[in-house]
């Protein structure tokens, strides 16, 4: 039976011109991204993954399959819950409920159909992409060859899946509730769920929950390949793995049991009146004969102005309460709700720890992840608040009232913009509940009502306005979300064709970073010019929604044009006017910051810049050039005007021994200099502004070893505002400048070329940018990886800003005096550093300390407090033991400097500046050992920065960023390790493991080994990190270490040549045994990763107490080329095995090892028996993950008890 | 005050002419619109309450221009649709004051007792408080009557008014609008005859568009007089008599089939004359028969 009831469904549905569309707009979307990443539109990029793949790599194919899956569940929710809501929609259920048909026949022909009908459209998709693929006019280079089973499989394993799960639960939903509401909230809920469950993931311990929990699928994919090299990424099918499985099979339960409870609780009977709340008794007292003509009263209605502002209060009033006593508007606020709470353990994770609930961050994290949910309801609303009347059919009573069209239009649209208004309380409200219940009692109340009401609602706002100028115009509710779609796709996408001017994107010019130090502050002009912007433009729409609005029967467009035509009275046409005339006026201005006070480009054009840069200038890279050796400079700060004046005269050498007549100087691109002066006769011959790139030519030439200078002066300031937003070179309280961004610069920098190889491509420049040299290249190792302009330099400067700042430099005071009412500082470092320099201002609140004749500082925003002493200890600590490793630290004083926006710290010699969002408002629980004191662990990095490469830096070649970034994170890993202890130490070295093999995952290019790094950050930070502490757990630690020291001892300040990474790699073989250089060689000169198991193990319980434990290991090790092809490698290598044991850790049992023995391993399977005082609970191979290993978690088994007696071994449990 | 329609036509989008140049002239008092399903007395009635543009014609109401001046319209009107749907969540009581207002009733005292009489007249004052969702048909019904009655209207319009209601309380609402019609316009529109010939003083039967028949009933059934013949066959015979008469109407009665026809020739052989009805003018309106020369 129900296999005609299917037959008979299909033949509809086919027949609908819905499914139809929808599976031609699947199928042309998918078409269309394929095109789009195919490079088919000359002005488009998109990249989808890693740049490094096959555009159709099966991995690609997935997830884009998935994603569409997962934005298809509104259609879904169209599909299946007409299919379950149809017959009670036009009231034919009598008639089919009382046909002999069972209601489990009715119900399943029912589903299979819809379930057949969606799979159809999601079909439309994979199709689309694959005859997409097929266009030969595509980049073919970028893709790979053509595999049906790429769109097959994970179609059989997250598509089908995933339609049967979503449509059982909306199918059933919408039989048993009997309306279509419920559904697509339920639709909504899942997509808003799903969009938030991401968070879940930062935290690598709860990789598997995210992996389980998400109903699509799509995490436990990701996770299973998060370590897939590009050759894996380019050639493997979706992975099988445990988690992957386990979750098709709990959510395809999840779907059998919803589609379960709709068949078990629903029957055929006619839906009766719920049994609400007992409702008074409705008396059925006999009916009065009524009084013919009796009591009739007549009122004589009155139509004034007050009687319309009567009329318009109570229409907003019985407008809004209708939409907010809605339950369905609670149930959504209710669940919106329940997902922010859920996300507020995201709140700023890093490493796993916990960022402070400071009102910004908790802003940042909630108000994330609330943006799309938004869009979505203001869409859906609309829709519903347009159209309520006519689907009440209450629309021709109420459009023959006798008030004007404004009056219900306005009240809908003041209901419908109080919409986000109430769900931006309710996440105020979550925000405060969250601070309180961590504790965190400084609330920011202000804040909140800025950014949430001030900032967001507007923009919230703005958008309801258009969401529902839309639905009155189109006058068709579907068509009108469907339009709001493609305004949304448009705003996405936008960008990618170039079309990225703030002008033209509704709504733009409202982001604004806020910064504890600095407020909104640089962003309120530019804020204010937009809103007004988009806020005149916004009232058009109203107008226009106005003479458009629909009232009684209307007709086809064209009438419906006569009908606004007709309502265009004089006030009407003089507000339009009037309001255009403002728009304009508002759109002008904005035109004149963006376009003439500041530069406005598409980014085809900055493209092209940058080639013809490279083709232009690049002949000039390398050429000899004099170096900077001395600096004294003047930077005079003006907060309050956003501007700043410099000065300065650099003292240069000829240190090469050629004579150099031409000097290429390049650092007019971003402002001219008002001074710029040699102290040596000189002409200029070639000048090019618009790279900014000048030839001075100097006769008499510059011969070896000839000393000159340089002076120079400039001004930089922000004028208006731009596209992009506002300059923050200058903020009115915490300025942080790079010197290289004020002070002129030489010569041809490789950081301007064109880096992604497509895009090259275009521009007919080889797919590659040069490698750096080779590290013992000698011309390399001529300059340092700092620059090429300078080795080591005299620094003196000085500072001058309003007189509530404290302007800082590197270097110790001189001089600090008061003068024209501004505070002036006189820098001064005594001895040579990198050409490198940081200039900070803001108020400050400052802790000193003298601590063994170290000026110890930190300068901090006042309210951030709360970690400064992490940092003070950090300092001292790092102080105290570099000092006993590599030698004394070199100043008098050290300095922590906060400054806001981004999230980063830097090292300048005796002065490190930190970010706001580092550090600074970082949680940590002392009383937890696990988790990670983040503000002492990234003092102690920065703080390594000291002497790598402070005092030994690296040539401008492959592995120089080891030098410096690599030694300052073992330096660091080290100090962690002694102070804070091994629990620490391990979380911290699984999250470098993770980054590493993350970093390799996305690695765009190619994958160096150590020795060959250039800027790859995953292997100098996080594989350096982990690899070099398991090197010095191996050679010894105390021998590392002090080979560390020799290195340093060597190299310390030396340039030209500058040291290299082939030294360092010397200096460590020399203190390392022969049996253990194999794993020098590995370290640095090869990608090796392990893939260890543990097999099997097994104790038994010895008469003495003692436990001996047997395991069986697997060691397995492989070679990896750049691109991660794999190559097997015999073992004959030093292994670790270990037994862990249970011990009883602050109420909680936590796993310790209780056995490490580190053992030298030749075969592929041994066996070893140990022996252990306590009761062992794990065994296996690398217990405590020291080498690189994709799969750590199988390293270990959990040790079985071996008797021969069943008995014994319940007794021993 | 008089309603004027001239001329009125309207064609929809896909092809259906709903209206076919109607000219109506109504005075105060009953007015009686009477036609078939799809006869375009709704299009009709939805054109005089602005909620339709005609595509040519004007409508006068007193000295209103309909197509000009809605908001004049609106404020006179008083308007009950054939199906129509009301806030589910809201008591009638709280609507009916909401839509008071909206009417131009500002005075709250007054408001309230004008609410509450049509609570009363209307029979629903015990369900006041109920959600308009939990009303019943009839219940839904009245509360559309009384809404339509707030605020003195001088033209209202009901549209098949007393669908789904029970004799008692159609009878009531008869009542009502009897005796509101004295001094108003009221045009009822309904394809059920009697309640034309218990109510109206003028009417008018609408087909295809068209305005076939149009006049004060007592006139019209009187030019019927003596022309109205009615008999009693066996089923097998109606045909014959089809063919050879006019037949307004034909019913099954006691097995047998009794039927009414338009003769203005003196009959006998079996068929006796009897009272025109409105309902036989009627019949014979939508049969297209000839009977009086209305055309």
């Amino acid at each position: 039976m129900w296999k005609h009831i299917l037959d008979f469904e299909l033949r509809l549905g086919l027949k609908k011109t819905s499914i139809i569309v929808y599976f031609f707009v699947f199928f042309g979307l998918a078409f269309l991204i394929v095109n789009i990443l195919g490079g088919a539109f000359s002005n488009a990029r998109i990249i989808i993954g890693n740049a490094n793949n096959n555009l159709n790599a099966p991995l690609v194919i997935a997830m884009m399959q998935n994603i569409f899956c997962i934005i298809g569940v509104l259609v879904a929710a169209a599909v299946f819950g007409n299919a379950g809501y149809r017959d009670f929609e036009f009231n034919t259920h009598p008639l089919f409920f009382t046909k002999p048909i069972k209601p489990t026949d009715y119900l399943f022909g029912r589903f299979s159909s819809a379930f057949v009908l969606t799979t159809m459209i999601q079909i439309g998709f994979t199709m689309g992409m694959l005859f997409g693929f097929m266009m030969p006019y595509l980049d073919q280079d970028a893709i790979g060859p053509f595999s049906l089973w790429a769109y097959v499989h994970p179609f059989l394993l997250l598509i089908i899946p995933n339609i049967f799960m979503v449509g059982a639960l909306l199918f059933s939903l919408a039989v048993l509730t009997r309306r279509m509401l419920p559904t697509y909230m339920a639709s909504v809920v899942l997509l808003f769920g799903y969009l938030t469950s991401g968070n879940l993931t930062s935290d690598i311990e709860t990789r598997w929950i995210a992996s389980l929990i998400d109903p699509f699928g799509m995490e436990g994919v990701s996770d299973a390949v998060r370590y897939w090299t590009p050759v894996e990424q380019n050639e493997n099918f979706l992975p099988m793995t445990k988690w992957v499985l386990l979750n098709r099979l709990i959510w395809f339960g999840v779907g059998i049991l919803f589609l379960g409870i709709g068949l078990w609780k629903f029957d055929f009977k006619h839906a009766e009146p719920g049994k609400k709340k007992k409702k008074k008794e409705v008396k059925t007292e006999a009916v009065k004969e009524p009084v013919i003509g009796g009591g009739f009263i007549h009122a004589k209605p009155v139509f004034n102005a007050a009687t319309l502002l009567l009329q318009f209060k109570t229409q907003i009033w019985i407008e809004i309460k209708r939409a907010f006593r809605d339950p369905y508007f609670i149930a959504i606020a209710g669940t919106a709700a329940g997902f922010l709470l859920m996300n507020q353990q995201a709140i700023g994770k890093m490493y796993g720890v916990d960022t402070l609930p400071v009102t910004t961050k908790v802003l940042a994290v909630l108000g994330g992840s609330f943006g799309l949910f938004m869009l979505i309801l203001i869409t859906f609303y609309a829709g519903q608040i347009v159209w309520r009347e006519r689907e009440l059919k209450a629309d021709q009573i109420m459009d023959s009232l006798p008030i004007p069209n404004w009056i219900p239009m306005v009240s809908k649209l003041i209901s419908l913009i109080l919409i986000p208004g109430i769900m931006l309380a309710v996440l105020m409200v979550i925000g405060l509940g969250i601070q309180t219940w961590r504790g965190f009692y400084v609330y920011e109340i202000h804040l909140y009502l800025k950014k949430l009401f001030l900032l967001d609602w507007t923009d919230y706002a703005l958008l309801c306005v258009l969401a529902f100028a839309i639905q009155t115009i189109v006058n068709h509710k579907y068509l009108g979300h469907f339009i709001m779609i493609l305004y949304f796709l448009f705003g996405m996408f936008s960008g990618q064709f170039g079309l990225d001017h703030t002008l033209y994107h509704y709504g733009s010019g409202s982001g604004a970073p806020y910064s504890d130090m600095n407020g909104f502050t640089p962003y309120i002009s530019r804020l204010i010019w937009y809103k007004s912007y988009w806020g005149v433009f916004a009232v058009l729409l109203a107008l226009i929604s106005n003479l458009f609005w629909n009232r009684g029967l209307t007709g086809d467009f064209k009438s419906r044009w006569n009908h606004a035509k007709s309502r265009l009275t004089p006030a009407m046409k003089n507000g339009l006017t009037a309001f255009t005339i403002l728009f304009i006026g508002f759109g002008s201005f904005i035109f004149y910051n963006t376009n003439i006070l500041n530069e406005y480009h598409q980014r085809k054009f900055y493209e092209k810049r940058s080639a013809d840069y490279e083709k232009t200038y690049k002949k000039y890279k390398g050429i000899p050039k004099p170096k900077i050796t001395g600096v004294n400079g003047e930077v005079h700060l003006f907060p309050k005007e956003a501007r700043l004046e410099f000065s300065g005269v650099y003292q240069m050498k000829n240190k090469t021994d050629v004579v150099i007549d031409t000097i290429h100087a390049n650092f007019r691109r971003r402002s001219p200099y008002s001074t710029y002066e040699w102290s040596r006769p000189n002409e200029v011959v070639h000048t090019d502004s618009s790279y900014g790139w000048d030839m001075f030519v100097f006769d008499p030439p510059i011969k070896p070893g000839d000393e000159f200078s340089l002076e120079f002066a400039g001004e930089r300031k922000r004028t208006g505002f731009s596209n992009g937003g506002v300059s923050r070179t200058v903020v009115e309280n915490g300025t942080m400048i790079w010197s290289g961004d004020l002070f002129p610069t030489f010569g041809y920098s490789s950081g301007r070329e064109l880096s992604d190889k497509r895009t090259r491509k275009k521009f007919d420049l080889p797919e590659e940018q040069d490698r750096m040299r080779k590290f013992d290249d000698p011309e390399g190792n001529q300059h340092g990886i700092l620059g090429d302009d300078a080795d080591w330099v005299d620094f003196e400067v000085v500072m001058s800003t309003d007189s509530d700042q404290i302007a800082m430099a590197p270097g110790y005071i001189q001089k600090e005096w008061k003068e024209n009412g501004r505070r002036f500082f006189h820098y001064k470092m005594d001895q040579k550093i990198h050409n490198l320099f940081a200039f900070v201002s803001a108020r400050y609140e400052v802790l000193k300390e003298d601590w063994n004749s170290i000026s110890l500082e930190v300068y901090h925003h006042p309210t951030h407090d709360y970690n400064v002493d992490k940092l003070m200890e950090g300092m001292k600590k790092s102080i105290e033991y570099y000092n006993e490793l590599f030698g004394p630290y070199p100043y008098r004083q050290c300095r922590i400097l906060e400054f806001p926006y981004g999230s980063y710290a830097a090292s300048f010699p005796n002065t490190i500046p930190f970010s706001e969002n580092i550090g600074f408002v970082m949680d940590v629980d002392p009383e937890d050992p696990e988790d990670l004191d983040m503000p002492f662990w990234v003092t102690a990095h920065e703080m390594g920065h000291q002497w790598w490469p402070h005092q030994v830096s690296g040539g401008n070649v492959q592995g120089a960023g080891f030098l410096s970034e690599g030694l300052a994170e073992y330096s660091a890993v080290s100090l962690l390790e002694k102070e804070k202890g091994e629990k620490q130490l391990r979380k911290f070295l699984k999250y470098e493991l993770d980054r590493y093999l993350m970093g390799r995952y996305s690695e765009s290019k190619y994958e160096p080994t150590i020795v060959q790094t250039e800027n790859h950050p995953y292997i100098h930070y996080n594989k350096a990190g982990l690899m070099l502490y398991t090197l010095s757990d191996f050679i010894g630690k105390d021998v590392f270490n002090s080979a560390l020291g020799r290195f340093i001892e060597k190299f310390r300040y030396q340039s030209n040549p500058y040291p290299h990474i082939g030294q360092f790699v010397e200096t460590i073989r020399e203190d390392t045994p022969d049996d253990l250089q194999y794993l020098i060689t590995d370290t640095f000169e090869k990608i090796t990763l392990y893939e260890n198991k543990g097999k099997s193990s097994s104790y038994v319980e010895n008469d003495d107490g003692t436990f001996t434990v047997t395991m069986e290991v697997e060691a397995k090790k492989v070679y990896s080329d750049s691109l991660g092809n794999q190559s097997n490698t015999p073992v004959n290598d030093w292994l670790e095995i270990g037994v862990l044991g249970e011990t009883l850790v602050n109420g909680d049992m936590e796993e310790i090892p209780i056995y490490l023995e580190k053992v030298f391993i030749t075969d592929s399977i041994s066996t070893f028996k140990v022996n252990v005082d306590q009761k062992p609970v794990k065994a296996g191979i690398d217990p405590m993950h020291k080498f690189v290993d994709r799969d750590s978690d199988d390293n270990l088994t959990r040790v079985l008890f071996q008797t021969q007696s069943k008995q014994n071994e319940t007794d021993g449990e | 005050m008089k309603l004027s329609i001239q001329n009125i036509s309207k064609t929809y989008d896909n092809g259906v002419e709903a209206l076919k140049n109607v000219n109506l002239e109504i005075g105060n008092g009953m007015f009686g619109l009477l036609g078939p399903n799809g006869a375009g007395k709704s299009t009709l009635m939805r054109t005089i309450a602005a909620l339709q543009d005609a595509d040519n014609g004007a409508i006068t109401v007193g000295d209103i221009d309909v197509s000009k001046d809605k908001q004049a319209l609106r404020e006179i009107l008083g308007y009950l649709p054939q199906e129509f749907g009301v806030y589910p969540k809201v008591s009638s009581h709280d609507l009916l004051d909401h839509m008071a207002v909206m009417k131009g009733i500002t005075d709250s005292k007054q408001r309230k007792e004008v609410v509450e009489s049509l609570l009363h007249q209307t029979n629903l004052w015990e369900a006041k408080d109920q959600k308009l969702g939990t009303y019943s048909g009839g219940m839904k019904q009245r509360f559309g009557i009384a809404q339509a009655l707030i605020g003195d209207p001088k033209l209202i319009i009901v549209d098949e008014p007393t669908a789904g209601l029970d004799p008692m309380e159609r009878n009531r609402f008869h009542n009502l609008l009897s005796e509101i019609g004295e001094n108003v316009i009221v045009i009822l529109s309904t394809h059920i005859v009697d309640d034309v010939s218990d109510l109206c003083n003028d009417m008018a039967i609408i087909l295809n568009g068209e305005v076939k028949v149009i006049g004060e009933p007592i006139q019209l059934i009187k030019a019927l007089d003596g022309k109205v013949w009615k008999g009693l066959v066996e089923k097998s015979e109606l045909s014959e008599i089809e063919q050879n008469y006019e037949v307004i109407s034909s019913r099954l009665y006691l097995g047998k089939v009794q039927f009414r026809l338009f003769s203005e020739a003196q009959l006998d052989n079996g068929f006796e004359p009897t009272t025109p009805e409105i309902e036989d003018l009627y019949f014979a309106t939508i049969h297209g028969l000839n009977i009086n020369g209305a055309e």
